[in-house]
């Protein structure tokens, strides 16, 4: 019995703009594995999975699947053709139609020519449940279903087009412990089946558990290959954020005496449809940078929405300076507490309007920057100059509209607005160098820096681990809608970190 | 007492015969997620077709045709500007309502050299019913259109795939369904029925054209299916609910003392009023987001 | 400098791409002149030579017009659709009719204040309606409002045929009372309300781009996401446009009554409502641009009356071309595609040419 090669890729680069998503990636899928793919967010695994379903077009590289040369541009129904299937973290289900409509849909011609029988439909689906270990109840509305059971819909949508190649994005990100068992079994049955299986994920408990080899990508490149029996949690962890660079930026304080100017305990939410916060606890002291460490969709932008006062508590307690804040009546953001939001363009700045009004926006108020009920144009036009003067925003322009504005100095706009208040004194940044140039990464973290020795408390939530190495006092991972450990930064190294991201609790770890 | 509930029965089911093509017209079209406000000049503009075609020809039955075939231009010309260049559902619905009434009132001279009204023409086959009273035979034709719609909806791949774009398209689109040439489809169904609509009160009810004689029928349709929650077997009971006001309205003048004024807001006091009292606006999931493939 | 050019060539390029779409509209309109055995270049030319020559007509109506155009546009930078304008227009002149042609023991001028503002809450009231049953109970605006003005017009009617008939022969109210009526402009056709109305527009201009609330309203209909994080109430912001929106409607209509003909006919001010969505649009809702597009909209209705006289054909044409106009322009792809495929015509005669 070979291993026959089901998929090869070689030399396999994309780029994005200035980001090399992928860079010279080399990876071979042998027939009837189970292989992991496993990074941080950014390592470019979700981008390679991509290329070969179809969905991107690859710069450079050669593709083949079950031996066939994959022309430079295909479309996934191609892809689908060579019996890929490819089930995404955002569900692609429609809810009010029920599970079998849901397997069916698109591919109808196996069940029906034109007019659709739903009682043919689901005797055929009946052989479908059986072989696949799946079952599922063919009239439930996917809405009334739960995420673990909608994720199963999405595997039998693949097995009812003869897929022999499964991929599965983040499978477990939306999943109870449960629920991931389930899968768990129900992957290892269709591998005994004879199928092939792509895991895209950060979880190395999944990879360990799981797969039969293990692919690390780290930064657009493969960092490392292995067979699952023969590595470590520690080792994988290692690979897959690398080693600690430089020196860091921040001078640590260590835990002062302080009291808190922020405590959040246990928090919970109801209302995301991503990850709600599961009791998450925090606390914040001044003069300090808590960094939080963690793979996106884990909670994060939860918790922003949260101080933002935008997503309602379900229960939980927030005190701020010591006593009870009522986040139902009132907003942090009028406390002091300012947000760098995480997309600054949908979340952060209104793109249609001038520099001047988007920094205005959070300024509308001040008296001094008023004439009566009119605003004091000389008042603002210094105001605005002399904050794009600080902040270096190019070109100086407060005429220009946000959305003629690059990247970076888009961001400087909304830093220029948010840490200019007076009373700040709590700044919650997220995400806050995402796609900006090594320049304007440079100027951020200056910024939090200048508020840090300023007495400033800083929240920093970021999935670039080099920005939480190089800026925190503490660093917290946030896993699963909860906070799972809170230390000094220097008690962190690299590994200790990686497997708290990738799902290790304390007691664990 | 009876004679007069038979009557407004009667009455309410011919004038819930246009509303009624007009809100299949609309249900259709938000089952794909389209905001559909343009069968108002839809069915004015088919409802003008048919009466000169029927003047030019003769014949009620080619007028009837003209009126359909009209529809059908109308909503493939809507298609390339509200799905093809991704305009805005609303805007582009109003804007071609104003151009349909003002093409009418315009033409109307050149066409019939008259104005306000055209000449009388040929209607269409009327049948003396039982319980029904006098209709068209657009009456058979819109029972048969009505339970086709609903059984293509439920019952055929073309139908699920419909329901799917409306909810999700980018689900629909990972599937390798073509979302554009499915609301095409779509769109030249809404213009048919539309034909059907105009046609109907046109040349199977009044016998002639009068301007703007559809009445902001096309947006009570709208309302109507907004209430019936986009179900389209509720359609059919809302759009008769709405016909029923209007129909009340009317009967009303001859023995209230309420000024007939009063009473010809009704059906529009009504709408609004439903509109409010209702809990759960369900709808598709798309409606009125105008779909564009996210590839990055 | 660079910036300013770059500034300058933004707005060149929106207003071009305005002009192209209005061009288009009027190209469009004349296929269908031809269809209709007519010439267009004789039914423009009549058009534009009457509107020259009663120039003071064309400003009474450019007057109601702004407002027209302000009921559209000012909802609409807060995200809200107003299709009411045609009824909070009539509401707002029978209001004014009515409440001008009492008896009140008060002062000239404090009763032309009096009718004026009675005629803007009038008008609030009835688009608020509209944009608390949006905002609290979603029902969508369009609808809602287009119901408002059949029901409106209708009550209207009724109003003006009985309590506050003030002729035996015509739909209409009794003359206003002289200290209620706004004075003409040094005797031409038009009113000092016109002097009103664009003050109105300019203090527009000031509300969006010079006040805090101002740039609440902007914020809250371009990105209500921002507006949240940045504590506007999206909401109250819609309802604010809303009601400013009605309040507009309503005062031009009441200019017109106060100003104009002196009293309130029945069906009188059928199509300004809808004039003022094309009005709005083409001025991409600058309250600036209003007072343009709004003479342009008055020149083409009065002149529609002289091309009706003279060559029959039906002063609805413009409704033909305000349907084109506005569908044109929101679609920027379709002008745009367009350009390209003239760009593509004169350059491969170039090429032509130089072989």
């Amino acid at each position: 019995m070979e291993d026959s090669v089901v998929i090869r890729m070689r030399g396999v680069s994309k780029s994005f703009g200035n980001n090399k998503a992928n860079d010279n990636v080399d990876m071979e899928v042998r027939k009837g594995e189970i292989l992991a793919i496993l990074g941080e967010n950014g390592a470019g695994k979700s981008t390679l999975m991509k290329i070969l379903f179809g969905f991107y077009t690859r710069d450079e590289g050669t593709v083949e699947i079950e031996g066939n040369v994959m022309p430079l541009v295909y479309s996934p129904r191609v892809a689908m053709e060579m019996g890929l299937a490819m089930v995404h973290q955002h569900f692609k289900l429609v809810e009010t139609l029920p599970v079998a409509e849901n397997i069916v849909l698109g591919a109808e011609g196996k069940v029906a020519r034109f007019v659709y029988d739903k009682r043919k439909t689901r005797e055929k689906l009946k052989s479908l449940y059986d072989y696949s270990g799946i079952h599922l109840n063919s009239d439930t509305l996917i809405r009334d279903l739960p995420l673990g059971d909608r994720q199963k819909v999405e595997i039998l949508k693949a097995l009812f087009r003869g897929c022999r190649t499964l991929i599965l994005d983040e499978p477990t990100a939306v999943l109870t412990p449960q629920e991931t068992e389930n899968m768990f079994s129900l992957l290892r049955n269709l591998r005994e089946q004879g199928m092939t299986i792509l895991i895209i994920t950060h979880k190395l408990s999944e990879v360990l558990q799981l797969s039969d080899r293990v692919l690390v990508m780290r930064a657009g490149r493969v960092a490392g290959l292995f067979e699952t029996s023969h590595t470590s949690e520690a080792e994988l962890a290692r690979t897959m954020v690398g080693y600690e660079l430089g020196s860091s930026k921040t001078i640590r304080q260590s835990c002062s005496s302080l009291s808190p100017t922020l405590q959040l305990e246990n928090l919970s939410t109801e209302d995301s449809a991503g990850c709600n916060l599961k009791g998450l606890s925090l606390s914040l002291y001044p003069g300090r940078i808590v960094g939080i460490a963690g793979v996106d969709g884990n909670g994060q932008r939860e918790l922003v929405e949260v101080l933002a006062g935008i997503l309602p508590l379900s229960s939980g307690t927030v005190l701020l300076n010591g006593s009870l804040f009522d986040m139902g009546r009132r907003k942090l953001a009028e406390s002091g507490l300012r947000i760098i939001p995480e997309d600054r363009h949908r979340q952060g700045l209104v793109l249609p309007l001038t520099v001047q009004d988007n920094i205005m926006a959070g300024y509308r108020n001040r008296i001094d920057m008023r004439k009566g009920p009119f605003f004091d144009i000389e008042a603002i036009h210094s105001f605005t100059d002399g904050l794009i003067e600080d902040f270096d925003i190019r070109p100086r322009s407060r005429e220009l509209k946000a959305q003629q504005m690059s990247g970076g100095n888009q961001q400087k706009i909304v830093l220029a607005r948010e840490l200019s208040e007076s009373d700040l004194s709590i700044i919650v940044a997220s995400q806050p160098t995402r796609g900006l140039d090594v320049g304007a990464i440079e100027f951020t973290h200056s910024q939090l820096l200048k508020h840090k020795n300023e007495g400033r408390t800083i929240l920093l939530i970021s999935s670039d681990l080099d920005e939480i190495e190089a800026l925190s006092d503490e660093i917290a991972v946030i896993y699963d809608g909860k906070i799972t450990v809170q230390r000094n930064a220097d008690d962190f190294d690299r590994t200790t970190l990686g497997l708290y991201m990738g799902g290790g609790r304390e007691d664990v770890v | 007492m009876f004679e007069m509930v038979l009557s407004i029965f009667q009455s309410s089911v011919r004038i819930m015969l246009p509303l009624l093509f007009a809100a299949m017209g609309v249900m259709l079209s938000a089952k794909v997620g389209f905001i559909n406000m343009s069968m108002e000049g839809g069915m004015l503009g088919s409802a003008f077709v048919s009466v000169a075609v029927d003047m030019f020809t003769g014949s009620a039955w080619i007028g009837l045709l003209g009126g359909i075939v009209f529809g059908m231009v109308y909503f493939l010309l809507l298609w390339v500007f509200a799905i093809h260049f991704r305009g805005n559902h609303v805007v582009c619905s109003l804007g071609f309502n104003f151009i349909a009434s003002g093409a009418t009132i315009v033409l109307m001279s050149a066409v019939f050299g008259a104005t306000g009204y055209s000449p009388s023409v040929e209607k269409l086959p009327l049948f003396m019913l039982p319980l029904f009273g006098e209709q068209s035979i657009c009456f058979f034709l819109a029972i048969v259109l009505t339970f086709l719609i609903i059984w293509i909806l439920k019952n055929t791949v073309f139908g699920l795939r419909i329901i799917a774009i409306g909810e999700n398209t980018s689900a629909a689109d990972s599937l390798g369904i073509p979302i554009d040439r499915y609301k095409f489809y779509v769109f030249l169904a809404a213009g048919v029925l539309a034909g059907f609509g105009g046609s109907e009160l046109a040349i199977g009810q009044m016998g002639f054209f009068a301007n703007n004689m559809i009445a902001s029928a096309g947006f009570l349709a709208y309302s109507a299916v907004v209430f019936a929650a986009f179900s389209p077997s509720l359609t059919i009971l809302t759009s008769f609910f709405l016909a029923f006001f209007d129909a009340l309205q009317m009967r009303a003048q001859t023995f209230m003392s309420i000024p007939s004024e009063f009473l010809l807001t009704l059906p529009y006091a009504v709408t609004i009023i439903a509109l409010v009292f209702m809990k759960n606006k369900k709808k598709p999931g798309m409606l009125g987001k105008i779909y564009e493939r996210d590839k990055d | 400098m660079i910036l300013s050019s770059i500034l300058r060539k933004d707005r060149m390029i929106t207003f071009s791409k305005t002009v192209f779409s209005v061009f288009l509209a009027l190209l469009f309109g004349s296929l269908f002149l031809i269809f209709l055995e007519a010439s267009p270049l004789e039914v423009y030319g009549v058009m534009f030579e009457r509107a020259a020559t009663s120039f003071d007509l064309v400003l009474r109506r450019a007057m109601v017009l702004m407002m027209s155009g302000l009921a559209v546009a000012i909802p609409m930078k807060a995200g809200m659709f107003n299709m009411g304008g045609e009824g909070q227009i009539v509401a707002g002149a029978l209001t004014a009719a009515v409440v001008g042609g009492l008896d009140l023991p008060i002062p000239a001028g404090f009763h032309t204040v009096f009718a004026l503002a009675s005629a803007a809450i009038i008008g609030m009231l009835l688009s608020g309606f509209s944009g608390v049953l949006s905002i609290k109970r979603n029902v969508n605006e369009v609808i809602s409002t287009i119901m408002m003005n059949s029901i409106i017009a209708y009550i209207a009617t009724y109003l003006v045929m009985n309590p506050f008939r003030g002729s035996e022969f015509s739909p209409q109210t009794a003359k206003i009372k002289d200290g209620a009526s706004i004075p003409s402009f040094f005797g031409l056709d038009f009113s000092w309300a016109l002097v009103f109305a664009i003050f109105l527009c300019i203090s527009t201009y000031v509300f969006l781009e010079r006040t805090p609330k101002g740039l609440e309203l902007k914020a809250a209909g371009l990105n209500p996401v921002f507006s949240r994080y940045q504590g506007i109430k999206v909401g109250s912001m819609g309802l604010l446009g809303m009601l400013l929106g009605g309040a507009a409607a309503a005062l031009g209509g009441a200019f017109e009554v106060l100003g104009g003909s002196h009293s309130y006919t029945d069906e009188y001010f059928l199509q300004y409502g809808f004039d003022g969505i094309a009005i709005a649009f083409m001025a991409g809702n600058n309250p600036l641009g209003i007072i343009v597009s709004s003479i342009f909209m008055a020149a083409v209705r009065v002149g529609s009356l002289a091309v009706s006289r003279r060559t029959g054909v039906s002063t609805y044409f413009v409704s033909i071309l305000q349907g084109l106009i506005i569908v044109l322009l929101v679609v920027p792809y379709f002008s745009d595609s367009i350009l390209a495929v003239i760009k593509k015509i004169f350059c491969r005669k170039k090429e032509v040419d130089h072989v």
